[in-house]
Protein backbone atom coordinates (compact mmCIF):
# COMPACT_ATOMS: atom_id res chain seq x y z
CA UNK A 1 0.00 0.00 0.00
CA UNK A 2 1.45 3.36 -0.97
CA UNK A 3 -1.00 5.58 0.86
CA UNK A 4 -2.43 5.16 4.33
CA UNK A 5 -5.50 7.28 3.65
CA UNK A 6 -8.80 6.47 5.28
CA UNK A 7 -11.19 4.81 2.85
CA UNK A 8 -14.52 6.49 2.18
CA UNK A 9 -17.95 4.96 1.70
CA UNK A 10 -17.53 4.95 -2.09
CA UNK A 11 -14.29 2.98 -1.75
CA UNK A 12 -16.11 0.43 0.43
CA UNK A 13 -18.94 0.18 -2.11
CA UNK A 14 -16.43 -0.49 -4.91
CA UNK A 15 -14.48 -3.03 -2.87
CA UNK A 16 -17.68 -4.83 -1.89
CA UNK A 17 -18.87 -4.92 -5.51
CA UNK A 18 -15.57 -6.39 -6.70
CA UNK A 19 -15.49 -8.94 -3.88
CA UNK A 20 -18.95 -10.16 -4.85
CA UNK A 21 -18.88 -10.00 -8.65
CA UNK A 22 -15.19 -9.82 -9.68
CA UNK A 23 -16.18 -7.25 -12.30
CA UNK A 24 -16.91 -3.56 -12.17
CA UNK A 25 -19.95 -2.34 -14.04
CA UNK A 26 -19.38 1.40 -13.77
CA UNK A 27 -22.41 2.13 -15.96
CA UNK A 28 -24.89 0.27 -13.75
CA UNK A 29 -23.31 1.59 -10.54
CA UNK A 30 -23.31 5.18 -11.80
CA UNK A 31 -27.03 4.90 -12.53
CA UNK A 32 -27.71 3.45 -9.09
CA UNK A 33 -25.66 6.08 -7.27
CA UNK A 34 -26.68 8.94 -9.60
CA UNK A 35 -23.10 9.94 -10.21
CA UNK A 36 -20.65 10.19 -13.08
CA UNK A 37 -19.07 7.04 -14.52
CA UNK A 38 -15.68 8.73 -14.70
CA UNK A 39 -15.91 9.69 -11.04
CA UNK A 40 -16.29 6.01 -10.16
CA UNK A 41 -13.52 4.95 -12.52
CA UNK A 42 -11.18 7.50 -10.99
CA UNK A 43 -11.91 6.07 -7.53
CA UNK A 44 -11.29 2.58 -8.83
CA UNK A 45 -8.05 3.73 -10.44
CA UNK A 46 -6.96 5.10 -7.10
CA UNK A 47 -7.75 1.80 -5.38
CA UNK A 48 -5.67 0.08 -8.06
CA UNK A 49 -2.71 2.37 -7.60
CA UNK A 50 -2.93 2.06 -3.81
CA UNK A 51 -2.78 -1.71 -4.09
CA UNK A 52 -6.28 -2.65 -2.91
CA UNK A 53 -7.39 -4.06 -6.25
CA UNK A 54 -5.85 -5.77 -9.28
CA UNK A 55 -7.17 -5.69 -12.85
CA UNK A 56 -6.91 -8.29 -15.59
CA UNK A 57 -8.86 -7.07 -18.67
CA UNK A 58 -12.49 -6.95 -17.50
CA UNK A 59 -11.86 -8.90 -14.28
CA UNK A 60 -11.00 -7.35 -10.95
CA UNK A 61 -9.90 -8.92 -7.67
CA UNK A 62 -9.10 -7.73 -4.18
CA UNK A 63 -5.50 -7.94 -3.06
CA UNK A 64 -4.63 -9.02 0.46
CA UNK A 65 -4.87 -5.37 1.57
CA UNK A 66 -8.17 -5.04 -0.27
CA UNK A 67 -9.56 -8.17 1.35
CA UNK A 68 -8.63 -7.00 4.84
CA UNK A 69 -10.14 -3.57 4.19
CA UNK A 70 -13.31 -5.04 2.66
CA UNK A 71 -16.49 -4.81 4.71
CA UNK A 72 -19.59 -6.70 3.56
CA UNK A 73 -22.17 -4.00 2.94
CA UNK A 74 -25.31 -5.91 3.81
CA UNK A 75 -26.69 -7.83 6.72
CA UNK A 76 -26.71 -11.16 4.94
CA UNK A 77 -24.08 -13.62 6.02
CA UNK A 78 -23.41 -17.11 4.78
CA UNK A 79 -24.63 -19.77 7.24
CA UNK A 80 -21.81 -21.07 9.34
CA UNK A 81 -20.82 -24.52 8.18
CA UNK A 82 -21.11 -27.30 10.75
CA UNK A 83 -17.70 -28.65 11.75
CA UNK A 84 -16.68 -31.72 9.78
CA UNK A 85 -18.37 -34.90 11.05
CA UNK A 86 -20.80 -33.20 13.43
CA UNK A 87 -23.59 -33.12 10.85
CA UNK A 88 -24.17 -36.87 11.32
CA UNK A 89 -24.54 -36.50 15.07
CA UNK A 90 -27.79 -34.61 14.69
CA UNK A 91 -30.95 -36.61 14.26
CA UNK A 92 -32.83 -35.33 11.25
CA UNK A 93 -35.64 -37.91 11.55
CA UNK A 94 -38.98 -37.12 13.11
CA UNK A 95 -40.38 -33.75 13.90
CA UNK A 96 -40.43 -32.80 17.58
CA UNK A 97 -43.97 -31.96 18.63
CA UNK A 98 -44.40 -31.19 22.33
CA UNK A 99 -47.00 -33.19 24.14
CA UNK A 100 -50.16 -31.37 25.29
CA UNK A 101 -49.65 -29.69 28.60
CA UNK A 102 -45.84 -29.56 28.28
CA UNK A 103 -45.76 -26.03 29.57
CA UNK A 104 -47.54 -27.07 32.80
CA UNK A 105 -44.52 -29.08 33.84
CA UNK B 1 -41.07 -12.87 -39.91
CA UNK B 2 -42.23 -13.70 -36.40
CA UNK B 3 -41.10 -11.87 -33.30
CA UNK B 4 -38.96 -14.82 -32.15
CA UNK B 5 -37.21 -14.97 -35.53
CA UNK B 6 -36.55 -11.23 -35.51
CA UNK B 7 -35.12 -11.39 -31.99
CA UNK B 8 -32.95 -14.39 -32.90
CA UNK B 9 -31.60 -12.48 -35.93
CA UNK B 10 -31.01 -9.42 -33.74
CA UNK B 11 -29.10 -11.41 -31.11
CA UNK B 12 -27.06 -13.22 -33.75
CA UNK B 13 -26.14 -10.04 -35.64
CA UNK B 14 -25.02 -8.29 -32.47
CA UNK B 15 -23.35 -11.24 -30.75
CA UNK B 16 -25.67 -11.03 -27.75
CA UNK B 17 -26.38 -13.93 -25.43
CA UNK B 18 -29.85 -13.11 -24.01
CA UNK B 19 -29.31 -15.41 -21.02
CA UNK B 20 -26.19 -13.44 -20.02
CA UNK B 21 -27.99 -10.15 -20.62
CA UNK B 22 -30.62 -11.25 -18.09
CA UNK B 23 -28.09 -12.41 -15.47
CA UNK B 24 -27.60 -9.64 -12.89
CA UNK B 25 -24.28 -11.18 -11.85
CA UNK B 26 -22.87 -11.04 -15.38
CA UNK B 27 -20.86 -8.08 -16.67
CA UNK B 28 -22.95 -8.35 -19.88
CA UNK B 29 -26.18 -7.84 -17.94
CA UNK B 30 -28.35 -5.37 -19.81
CA UNK B 31 -31.91 -4.74 -18.59
CA UNK B 32 -32.89 -3.27 -21.98
CA UNK B 33 -31.98 -6.53 -23.71
CA UNK B 34 -33.41 -8.71 -20.95
CA UNK B 35 -36.77 -6.99 -21.33
CA UNK B 36 -36.61 -6.60 -25.11
CA UNK B 37 -39.10 -9.34 -25.96
CA UNK B 38 -41.81 -7.78 -23.78
CA UNK B 39 -40.95 -4.30 -24.99
CA UNK B 40 -41.31 -5.42 -28.61
CA UNK B 41 -44.82 -6.69 -27.78
CA UNK B 42 -45.73 -3.27 -26.39
CA UNK B 43 -44.17 -1.56 -29.38
CA UNK B 44 -46.05 -3.70 -31.88
CA UNK B 45 -49.32 -2.99 -30.09
CA UNK B 46 -49.13 0.56 -31.49
CA UNK B 47 -48.44 -0.63 -35.04
CA UNK B 48 -50.98 -2.03 -37.50
CA UNK B 49 -50.82 -5.83 -37.59
CA UNK B 50 -50.19 -5.82 -41.32
CA UNK B 51 -47.05 -3.73 -40.81
CA UNK B 52 -45.59 -5.87 -38.01
CA UNK B 53 -43.50 -7.91 -40.39
CA UNK B 54 -41.72 -4.85 -41.80
CA UNK B 55 -40.78 -3.54 -38.38
CA UNK B 56 -39.68 -6.99 -37.23
CA UNK B 57 -37.45 -7.35 -40.28
CA UNK B 58 -35.85 -4.01 -39.46
CA UNK B 59 -35.38 -5.16 -35.87
CA UNK B 60 -33.52 -8.23 -37.17
CA UNK B 61 -31.08 -5.91 -38.99
CA UNK B 62 -30.68 -3.52 -36.08
CA UNK B 63 -27.19 -2.75 -34.73
CA UNK B 64 -26.89 -2.75 -30.94
CA UNK B 65 -23.48 -2.13 -29.44
CA UNK B 66 -23.16 -3.72 -26.03
CA UNK B 67 -20.81 -2.47 -23.33
CA UNK B 68 -18.24 -5.10 -24.26
CA UNK B 69 -18.45 -4.27 -27.96
CA UNK B 70 -18.12 -0.53 -27.33
CA UNK B 71 -14.99 -1.09 -25.27
CA UNK B 72 -13.55 -3.47 -27.84
CA UNK B 73 -14.06 -0.91 -30.58
CA UNK B 74 -12.33 1.81 -28.56
CA UNK B 75 -9.54 -0.64 -27.91
CA UNK B 76 -9.20 -1.26 -31.65
CA UNK B 77 -9.08 2.50 -32.24
CA UNK B 78 -6.28 2.78 -29.70
CA UNK B 79 -4.37 -0.07 -31.33
CA UNK B 80 -4.68 1.60 -34.75
CA UNK B 81 -3.59 4.89 -33.25
CA UNK B 82 -0.66 3.35 -31.40
CA UNK B 83 0.54 1.68 -34.60
CA UNK B 84 0.48 4.93 -36.59
CA UNK B 85 2.05 7.03 -33.86
CA UNK B 86 4.82 4.59 -33.07
CA UNK B 87 6.20 5.00 -36.57
CA UNK B 88 6.86 8.64 -35.72
CA UNK B 89 8.12 8.07 -32.22
CA UNK B 90 4.99 9.52 -30.55
CA UNK B 91 3.39 7.59 -27.69
CA UNK B 92 -0.20 7.39 -26.50
CA UNK B 93 0.85 9.41 -23.45
CA UNK B 94 1.47 12.33 -25.77
CA UNK B 95 -2.01 12.17 -27.25
CA UNK B 96 -4.95 14.35 -26.34
CA UNK B 97 -8.46 12.91 -26.72
CA UNK B 98 -11.10 15.55 -27.35
CA UNK B 99 -14.63 14.29 -26.83
CA UNK B 100 -17.66 16.24 -27.96
CA UNK B 101 -18.85 18.96 -25.64
CA UNK B 102 -22.46 19.00 -24.49
CA UNK B 103 -24.57 21.61 -26.26
CA UNK B 104 -26.60 22.37 -23.15
CA UNK B 105 -26.08 22.22 -19.44
CA UNK B 106 -27.19 18.60 -19.12
CA UNK B 107 -24.86 15.61 -19.38
CA UNK B 108 -23.93 14.45 -22.87
CA UNK B 109 -22.94 11.13 -24.42
CA UNK B 110 -19.32 12.27 -24.15
CA UNK B 111 -19.18 10.97 -20.59
CA UNK B 112 -19.96 7.44 -21.84
CA UNK B 113 -17.28 7.79 -24.53
CA UNK B 114 -14.64 8.76 -21.99
CA UNK B 115 -15.73 6.07 -19.52
CA UNK B 116 -15.62 3.31 -22.14
CA UNK B 117 -12.28 4.51 -23.46
CA UNK B 118 -10.75 4.64 -20.01
CA UNK B 119 -12.54 1.63 -18.55
CA UNK B 120 -10.74 -1.01 -20.57
CA UNK B 121 -7.39 -0.23 -19.03
CA UNK B 122 -7.66 2.27 -16.21
CA UNK B 123 -4.01 3.16 -16.03
CA UNK B 124 -3.48 3.75 -19.73
CA UNK B 125 -4.50 7.42 -19.68
CA UNK B 126 -4.16 10.26 -17.28
CA UNK B 127 -7.16 12.39 -16.44
CA UNK B 128 -5.61 15.34 -18.31
CA UNK B 129 -5.64 13.47 -21.62
CA UNK B 130 -9.42 13.03 -21.79
CA UNK B 131 -10.97 16.38 -22.60
CA UNK B 132 -14.65 16.89 -21.86
CA UNK B 133 -14.91 20.61 -22.64
CA UNK B 134 -12.43 21.95 -25.14
CA UNK B 135 -13.85 25.46 -24.64
CA UNK B 136 -12.11 25.43 -21.25
CA UNK B 137 -8.75 24.37 -22.64
CA UNK B 138 -5.84 26.78 -22.46
CA UNK B 139 -2.74 26.83 -24.61
CA UNK B 140 -0.74 25.45 -21.67
CA UNK B 141 -3.03 22.42 -21.41
CA UNK B 142 -2.25 21.26 -24.93
CA UNK B 143 1.46 22.00 -24.91
CA UNK B 144 3.59 18.88 -25.04
CA UNK B 145 1.04 16.74 -26.87
CA UNK B 146 2.09 15.53 -30.32
CA UNK B 147 -1.29 14.22 -31.46
CA UNK B 148 -4.95 15.14 -31.03
CA UNK B 149 -7.82 12.69 -31.50
CA UNK B 150 -11.34 14.05 -31.96
CA UNK B 151 -13.44 11.25 -30.56
CA UNK B 152 -17.17 10.52 -30.46
CA UNK B 153 -19.34 7.43 -30.27
CA UNK B 154 -21.19 8.22 -33.51
CA UNK B 155 -20.55 10.38 -36.54
CA UNK B 156 -24.06 10.79 -37.91
CA UNK B 157 -24.33 13.95 -39.98
CA UNK B 158 -20.72 14.82 -39.09
CA UNK B 159 -21.72 18.32 -37.98
CA UNK B 160 -20.84 17.90 -34.31
CA UNK B 161 -17.32 16.71 -34.98
CA UNK B 162 -16.75 19.28 -37.72
CA UNK B 163 -17.78 22.00 -35.28
CA UNK B 164 -15.33 20.66 -32.69
CA UNK B 165 -12.46 20.58 -35.20
CA UNK B 166 -13.16 24.12 -36.41
CA UNK B 167 -13.49 25.43 -32.89
CA UNK B 168 -10.17 23.85 -31.91
CA UNK B 169 -8.47 25.39 -34.95
CA UNK B 170 -9.94 28.81 -34.22
CA UNK B 171 -8.79 28.75 -30.60
CA UNK B 172 -5.31 27.31 -31.15
CA UNK B 173 -4.30 28.27 -34.68
CA UNK B 174 -0.57 27.84 -34.03
CA UNK B 175 -0.70 24.51 -32.22
CA UNK B 176 -3.26 23.17 -34.67
CA UNK B 177 -0.80 22.98 -37.54
CA UNK B 178 1.89 21.38 -35.42
CA UNK B 179 -0.06 18.40 -34.13
CA UNK B 180 -0.99 15.23 -35.89
CA UNK B 181 -4.78 15.07 -36.09
CA UNK B 182 -7.10 12.09 -36.02
CA UNK B 183 -10.82 11.63 -35.93
CA UNK B 184 -12.32 8.48 -34.54
CA UNK B 185 -15.68 6.96 -33.69
CA UNK B 186 -17.12 3.51 -33.07
CA UNK B 187 -20.27 3.98 -35.16
CA UNK B 188 -19.55 5.98 -38.32
CA UNK B 189 -22.33 6.76 -40.76
CA UNK B 190 -21.07 6.39 -44.32
CA UNK B 191 -22.25 9.72 -45.71
CA UNK B 192 -21.54 11.65 -42.51
CA UNK B 193 -17.95 10.46 -42.42
CA UNK B 194 -17.51 11.12 -46.13
CA UNK B 195 -18.81 14.68 -45.73
CA UNK B 196 -16.65 15.30 -42.68
CA UNK B 197 -13.48 14.17 -44.44
CA UNK B 198 -14.39 16.28 -47.45
CA UNK B 199 -14.87 19.35 -45.25
CA UNK B 200 -11.43 18.78 -43.74
CA UNK B 201 -9.83 18.34 -47.18
CA UNK B 202 -11.55 21.46 -48.53
CA UNK B 203 -10.30 23.47 -45.55
CA UNK B 204 -6.77 22.11 -45.89
CA UNK B 205 -6.91 20.17 -42.62
CA UNK B 206 -4.80 17.02 -42.65
CA UNK B 207 -6.76 14.57 -40.55
CA UNK B 208 -6.62 10.78 -40.44
CA UNK B 209 -9.78 8.73 -39.75
CA UNK B 210 -9.62 5.88 -37.25
CA UNK B 211 -12.36 3.27 -37.64
CA UNK B 212 -12.94 -0.08 -39.33
CA UNK B 213 -14.75 -0.32 -42.65
CA UNK B 214 -17.13 -2.92 -41.23
CA UNK B 215 -18.37 -0.43 -38.64
CA UNK B 216 -19.79 1.88 -41.32
CA UNK B 217 -23.55 2.30 -41.19
CA UNK B 218 -25.81 2.97 -44.15
CA UNK B 219 -29.47 3.97 -44.16
CA UNK B 220 -32.04 1.27 -43.38
CA UNK B 221 -33.57 1.89 -46.82
CA UNK B 222 -33.24 4.32 -49.70
CA UNK B 223 -35.15 7.57 -49.81
CA UNK B 224 -38.38 7.26 -51.78
CA UNK B 225 -38.17 3.47 -51.82
CA UNK B 226 -41.35 1.45 -51.21
CA UNK B 227 -40.27 0.86 -47.63
CA UNK B 228 -39.69 4.58 -47.14
CA UNK B 229 -43.27 5.35 -48.16
CA UNK B 230 -44.68 2.50 -46.11
CA UNK B 231 -42.97 3.73 -42.94
CA UNK B 232 -43.51 7.43 -43.57
CA UNK B 233 -46.93 7.70 -41.86
CA UNK B 234 -45.51 6.20 -38.63
CA UNK B 235 -42.34 8.27 -38.75
CA UNK B 236 -44.33 11.43 -39.42
CA UNK B 237 -46.79 10.82 -36.64
CA UNK B 238 -44.09 9.96 -34.08
CA UNK B 239 -41.34 12.28 -35.31
CA UNK B 240 -43.56 15.33 -35.52
CA UNK B 241 -45.38 14.76 -32.24
CA UNK B 242 -45.01 17.84 -30.02
CA UNK B 243 -42.02 19.20 -31.86
CA UNK B 244 -39.75 21.56 -30.00
CA UNK B 245 -38.39 24.53 -31.95
CA UNK B 246 -39.73 22.96 -35.14
CA UNK B 247 -37.29 20.05 -34.78
CA UNK B 248 -38.79 16.95 -36.35
CA UNK B 249 -37.37 13.45 -35.94
CA UNK B 250 -39.03 12.12 -39.07
CA UNK B 251 -36.77 9.30 -40.36
CA UNK B 252 -34.24 10.24 -37.67
CA UNK B 253 -32.15 13.39 -37.35
CA UNK B 254 -31.69 14.92 -40.82
CA UNK B 255 -33.47 11.84 -42.18
CA UNK B 256 -30.36 9.71 -41.55
CA UNK B 257 -32.54 6.55 -41.31
CA UNK B 258 -30.08 4.62 -39.17
CA UNK B 259 -30.89 1.48 -37.24
CA UNK B 260 -28.48 1.58 -34.34
CA UNK B 261 -28.24 1.94 -30.56
CA UNK B 262 -25.59 1.92 -27.89
CA UNK B 263 -26.17 0.12 -24.61
CA UNK B 264 -26.48 3.51 -22.90
CA UNK B 265 -28.55 5.42 -25.45
CA UNK B 266 -29.94 5.55 -28.97
CA UNK B 267 -28.64 8.22 -31.34
CA UNK B 268 -31.36 10.48 -32.75
CA UNK B 269 -30.14 9.58 -36.26
CA UNK B 270 -32.01 6.29 -35.82
CA UNK B 271 -35.56 5.95 -37.18
CA UNK B 272 -37.64 7.62 -34.49
CA UNK B 273 -40.16 4.76 -34.38
CA UNK B 274 -37.41 2.74 -32.63
CA UNK B 275 -36.62 5.26 -29.89
CA UNK B 276 -39.19 8.04 -29.50
CA UNK B 277 -41.76 7.43 -26.78
CA UNK B 278 -45.10 9.11 -27.49
CA UNK B 279 -48.60 7.99 -26.48
CA UNK B 280 -48.91 5.90 -29.65
CA UNK B 281 -45.41 4.47 -29.58
CA UNK B 282 -43.61 2.50 -26.86
CA UNK B 283 -40.26 1.98 -28.56
CA UNK B 284 -37.85 -0.92 -28.02
CA UNK B 285 -34.79 1.36 -27.57
CA UNK B 286 -36.01 4.55 -25.85
CA UNK B 287 -33.65 7.48 -25.94
CA UNK B 288 -32.66 9.78 -23.08
CA UNK B 289 -33.70 13.33 -23.91
CA UNK B 290 -35.43 14.49 -27.09
CA UNK B 291 -38.55 12.77 -25.85
CA UNK B 292 -41.95 14.36 -25.86
CA UNK B 293 -42.40 16.71 -22.92
CA UNK B 294 -44.08 15.11 -19.94
CA UNK B 295 -45.68 18.34 -18.69
CA UNK B 296 -46.50 20.40 -21.76
CA UNK B 297 -47.25 24.09 -21.79
CA UNK B 298 -50.72 25.14 -22.90
CA UNK B 299 -49.18 26.88 -25.92
CA UNK B 300 -47.57 23.57 -26.95
CA UNK B 301 -50.89 21.77 -26.57
CA UNK B 302 -52.57 24.34 -28.78
CA UNK B 303 -49.88 23.89 -31.40
CA UNK B 304 -50.20 20.12 -31.10
CA UNK B 305 -53.96 20.34 -31.64
CA UNK B 306 -53.34 22.33 -34.79
CA UNK B 307 -50.69 19.91 -35.99
CA UNK B 308 -52.80 16.87 -35.22
CA UNK B 309 -55.68 18.20 -37.24
CA UNK B 310 -53.42 18.71 -40.22
CA UNK B 311 -51.57 15.45 -39.70
CA UNK B 312 -54.60 13.27 -39.21
CA UNK B 313 -55.89 14.44 -42.55
CA UNK B 314 -52.49 13.81 -44.18
CA UNK B 315 -52.12 10.50 -42.37
CA UNK B 316 -55.53 9.36 -43.57
CA UNK B 317 -54.65 10.32 -47.14
CA UNK B 318 -51.36 8.42 -46.95
CA UNK B 319 -53.00 5.32 -45.52
CA UNK B 320 -55.65 5.42 -48.16
CA UNK B 321 -53.00 5.74 -50.85
CA UNK B 322 -51.10 2.74 -49.45
CA UNK B 323 -54.29 0.66 -49.37
CA UNK B 324 -55.14 1.72 -52.91
CA UNK B 325 -51.65 0.79 -54.09
CA UNK B 326 -51.94 -2.72 -52.67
Amino acid sequence: MTDERELGILDYIILDHIERYSVFDDYAMARRLHCSRLFLLERLERLLSEGYVTQEADAFALTQDGASAWVPLDLYHEAVRAPEGTREEFSWTGLYIPRPGWSDL
Amino acid sequence: MKKEEALAAFFLKNGIDPARAADVNDINCDPAIAGLSDQVDLWLSGIDAEDHEIFLELLGKYTYLTRTQCRQRYQEILNMLDERLRAEGVTLDETLFITMEAGGASASGGENVRADLKGYDLRRFSKKQLIAAQSKLEEDDIRGYGAVVFLDDIVGSGKTMWKAIRSFRARFPESFGQKRLFLACILPRKRGMKGLLKNCRDDGIAVEPLYREEWLQGPAFEKNSALYHRLSPYEEMIGNYMMQNGESFFMGFEQNRLLASFYYNTPNNTLCTFWRAVPTNLPPFPRDGNQALSRPEIADLKMRKKQMQMQSYGFGCDRRKIEDDR
